[in-house]
């Protein structure tokens, strides 16, 4: 799975869960100063890898990433051939 | 011991008879029963499927998402009822910033999101898998938290648990808190979930009716054919401020809070009321007012429509009213139930019922205790009003009463300044 995979899958989950604006969606938008990241938002980001990407993040880990291609490539180094 | 006075400036209301006070006032005042019949109840499992039909408000447009996924079902519709009262207040966000707002709600459960919790974890064995606001929609304070949250106040912020006379008992601490000075403005008032999670255990004390097939005609307080209450929820709130405060800011007042009572039935048995204290709850109520039973216009009884809740009601308004000193028959309180257009409306129904009884006296009216045909024998001398009753109401005396005991009544003054 490419980071364009990935940034397409999230696409939805931020938009429409999230409520976060389209238009911010950029690979160097950062999560809590562009986008208004929570730390809740943080924790439901990291249920939405577990559900869609198969491994849960380790506890504290979306809040130590800083931008939205961070957590793309954050997800694309965890990705195992298990989940995919 | 401070006597500061307090007053009601702002009310709002999201309750099964209107989304707004006028619609609310115009309903009470044409008798219009909020009750409907919703066949998914029984399919669920209830045997009434009777309920107060409520709307879920959207708030998609009004508040961001962060303060919206952390509300229960209660909590929404508590934050629409204090916008309306905040609003009517003519408190806004600035004020709030610059002053200590309270916030004393009351609710007695928040049983939608306990059981999608439940749910959840029974399927998937993992507590991450509710998500992290979970939480603050499962607790019993949901809504006053929230609406701490989604009004950014900063002054005591807690939440009120008593059964049926939940909100009752919060406009009474709320009172205590601006007469001893420790607030000069507090948000008031209570909500309810309406879902059948939070009617199956009251359903299961066969408390409710089943008068499935008619279903404006199933709320019948006082009545000989009553057949139990019937659920209802919303959320009512009322901001309380210390009067000279209210004066100070030019603030329009729509009455006084100027007695409070309590009492509990020192039984053992946790689902039966007690007409002596309820009799006690409201003749200190009315002492704490400084007011005698003779001088009291309109009662809004408690009025389940319940087998022995309604007995037990009447021989302590019977007593209350008969046993004063400056009592006589001509100068008897109009009653009325205002459970029977809405159902009961649970822990929303002490501040609701405030609400109603303010509206009535802005209105210059009773409204009906509806489905009234044949008292019950323990009413007889009771003034139960049947239809709406276009009369002056400058003191009322609001009484509440919930399982396990807890009785609380207030009094409210129509004043002018």
């Amino acid at each position: 799975m490419t980071v364009t995979d990935i940034r397409s899958l999230f696409h939805d989950f931020f938009v429409d869960r999230l409520e976060y604006a389209e238009a911010d969606l950029l690979p160097d938008a950062m999560l809590r100063a562009d986008l208004g990241m929570t730390s809740l938002d943080a924790l439901e980001t990291a249920l939405f890898i577990r559900r869609t990407f198969g491994f849960q993040p380790e506890r504290g880990a979306i809040k130590g990433l800083v931008t939205l291609d961070d957590l793309y490539h954050y997800v694309e180094q965890h990705i195992t051939p298990e989940n995919p | 011991m401070n006597s500061r006075r307090v007053v009601v400036t702002g009310m709002g209301i999201w309750s099964c008879l209107g989304q707004d006070l006028s619609t609310v006032a115009e309903n009470l005042r044409s008798g219009r029963s909020g009750i409907v019949f919703d066949p998914s109840r029984l399919e669920y499992g209830l045997q009434s499927g009777l309920v107060g039909n409520v709307h879920r408000p959207d708030l998609r447009r009004l508040l961001p998402r962060k303060l919206r996924v952390t509300m229960s079902p209660d909590a929404e519709y508590a934050y629409m009822a204090a916008l309306q009262a905040f609003a009517q207040a003519g408190i806004d966000a600035d004020y709030r910033e610059a002053h200590e707002v309270g916030c004393i709600f009351g609710s007695d459960g928040a049983m939608t999101s306990i059981a999608e919790l439940t749910t959840l974890m029974r399927e998937e064995h993992c507590s991450l898998m509710a998500g992290p606001n979970m939480l603050f929609r499962c607790l019993s304070s949901s809504a006053a938290i929230n609406l701490a949250t989604a009004f950014s106040l900063r002054g005591a912020v807690l939440n009120i648990g008593a059964t049926c006379s939940t909100s009752s008992h919060a406009i009474g601490v709320a009172m205590m808190y601006i007469r001893q000075g420790l607030q000069d403005v507090c948000l008031v008032g209570g909500s309810a979930e309406t879902a059948a999670e939070t009617a199956a255990g009251v359903d299961a004390l066969y408390a409710l009716s089943l008068r499935n097939d008619d279903p404006q005609r199933a709320s019948r307080p006082f009545d000989c054919d009553r057949d139990g209450m019937v659920p209802s929820g919303g959320a009512a709130a009322l901001v309380l401020e210390d009067y000279d405060h209210a004066v100070a800011r030019g603030a329009d007042i729509l009455a006084e809070v100027c007695g409070y009572g309590f009492s509990a039935n020192g039984t053992d048995d946790i689902s039966t009321p007690s007409a002596d204290a309820e009799y006690l709850a409201m003749q200190r109520a009315l002492s704490d007012a400084g007011i005698s039973a003779a001088e009291v216009d309109y009662v809004n009884a408690h009025g389940t429509s319940t087998q022995v809740g309604d007995i037990a009601e009447a021989e302590a308004l019977t007593r209350l009213f008969s046993s004063n000193a400056d009592f006589s028959p001509c100068k008897a309180p109009l009653i009325s139930s205002t459970k029977s257009m809405t159902g009961h409306e649970l822990w929303m129904a002490g501040a609701s019922e405030a609400v109603y009884s303010i509206l009535m006296m802005h209105g210059g009216f009773v409204a009906p205790n509806l489905n009234l045909d044949n008292a019950i024998p323990q009413a007889q001398q009771l003034s139960l009003v049947r239809r709406t009753i276009k009369t002056p109401v400058n003191v009322v005396l609001s009484n509440s009463s919930g399982m396990g005991g807890t009785n609380s009544a207030i009094v409210l003054r129509r004043i002018t300044h």
